[in-house]
C-alpha cells in the first residue's frame, strides 16, 4: 500500500513533537520534512486557537499545496469553523481527544476523500443554514414564542392603556392573576416595569 | 463546537458553499439537499414578503399599526422590528439565500451516480 505523505504543523514544539511520534509510529503515513511539505496529501494543523496568523498560514497552504487538511485545536465557533472549511479543512480534532489512532484515522480519511468534505463536517454546514434562517426570521432569538397566551393578552391590553383592574375585568381574571402575570413576565425578561415590558413587547413584535 | 449563535459581522457564506459545490468538496445526498433546499426556499419566501411589507409601510403616510386591519399588523410589527433589531439583514439574507440554494443543488448533483 502506498504510504500517505503528511505535513505537519504545530504551533509549540512540544504538540509538534508529540504529534510527529504519533504519524512516525504508523508504517501507512510518511512524515514529511518542513521543507517537502508541498508534496504532502495531507496536512496536519495544530493551535491553541484560529488566530488570524494560523488562518494565514492555511490560507496559503490551501493555496500553494491544496492539500486537505486536518486541524487540531480547541474550541472553534461557527464564524471559524467557516473559515477553516475555506481553508480545506476537512477533519476538527479537539485538542484534549487527540490520540494517535483518532489522528491516524483522520489522515487516512482525508487522503481517501481527497478533499471532499465528510458528513460530520456537512452536518456542521447544514447547522449553519439552519441557525441563519432562524436569526434572519426571528432576530436575537425574539419571538412570540417566548410568551403564553396569557401573557400576550395581558401585554396587549397594558398596551391598551388598561389599568390591571380593567385588564381583570376585560379577561375575567382577578386582580391577583394579572398582577402575577405581569410579575411573571417582567421578572422572566428582566424588564423594570410595566413601561417597558410594553415596550419591550412591542419593539419585539411579541404583541 | 459551542452552541450556535455567535455574533458574526457577517453571518452569510453563501459564495463560500458556491466555491464548495463548484470544487466538489461539498457533497449531499439528494434527500438532505432537498430537504434543506425546500426550508430555504420557504424562508427566502417569508423574507421577501416581508420586504415587501416593508416597502408598503415606508411608504404608508401616517405610520401608525392601529389603523392597519387587525390580521395585517402583525406581519407589519414583525417585519419592521425584525428590520430594526437587524437592519439590512433581511435585504442581504435575500441576496445570500439563492446562492446556497444554488451551491446544494450543485452539490447535490455531485452525489448522483452516472454523474
Amino acid at each position: 500500500m502506498e504510504q500517505v505523505r503528511v505535513a505537519l504543523q504545530a504551533s509549540d514544539p512540544l504538540s509538534q513533537a508529540g504529534l510527529a511520534s504519533y504519524l512516525q509510529s504508523r508504517p501507512e503515513l510518511t512524515l514529511l520534512r518542513s521543507a517537502d511539505r508541498a508534496e504532502a496529501k495531507v496536512l496536519v494543523v495544530s493551535c491553541d486557537r484560529l488566530t488570524t496568523e494560523v488562518v494565514a498560514t492555511l490560507r496559503r497552504s490551501a493555496a500553494e499545496v491544496g492539500a486537505p487538511v486536518v486541524l487540531i485545536t480547541n474550541e472553534i465557533n461557527e464564524s471559524e469553523l467557516l473559515t477553516a472549511v475555506e481553508c480545506r479543512v476537512v477533519a476538527i480534532l479537539p485538542r484534549v481527544a487527540v490520540t494517535a489512532d483518532r489522528l491516524v484515522h483522520s489522515v487516512l480519511a482525508a487522503a481517501a476523500g481527497g478533499g471532499v468534505m465528510p458528513p460530520n463536517l456537512v452536518g456542521e454546514l447544514l447547522k449553519h443554514i439552519e441557525r441563519l434562517q432562524r436569526d434572519v426570521l426571528a432576530p436575537n432569538g425574539l419571538n412570540a414564542s417566548r410568551l403564553t397566551p396569557r401573557e400576550v393578552d395581558v401585554l396587549r391590553l397594558m398596551a391598551d392603556g388598561l389599568d390591571t383592574n380593567e385588564i381583570a375585568g376585560e379577561l375575567c381574571y382577578s386582580e391577583r392573576t394579572v398582577k402575577n402575570v405581569i410579575y411573571g413576565v417582567t421578572h422572566r425578561l428582566k424588564l423594570r416595569n410595566r413601561s417597558h415590558a410594553v415596550a419591550y413587547a412591542l419593539r419585539t413584535g411579541m404583541i | 463546537m459551542p452552541p450556535d449563535g455567535d455574533a458574526l459581522p457577517n453571518p452569510f457564506a453563501g459564495e463560500l458553499f458556491l466555491t464548495l459545490a463548484a470544487e466538489g468538496r461539498l457533497v449531499l445526498d439528494p434527500v438532505s439537499a432537498d430537504e434543506t433546499i425546500a426550508g430555504l426556499e420557504r424562508t427566502l419566501s417569508l423574507i421577501r414578503a416581508r420586504l415587501r411589507v416593508i416597502r408598503i409601510w415606508e411608504q404608508s403616510p401616517t405610520q401608525r399599526v392601529d389603523e392597519l386591519p387587525e390580521e395585517l399588523a402583525q406581519d407589519v410589527i414583525d417585519a419592521v422590528f425584525a428590520d430594526q433589531l437587524a437592519p439590512g439583514k433581511l435585504e442581504q439574507a435575500a441576496a445570500e439565500l439563492p446562492k446556497y440554494i444554488e451551491a446544494l443543488r450543485r452539490a447535490c448533483r455531485y452525489a448522483q451516480p452516472g454523474e
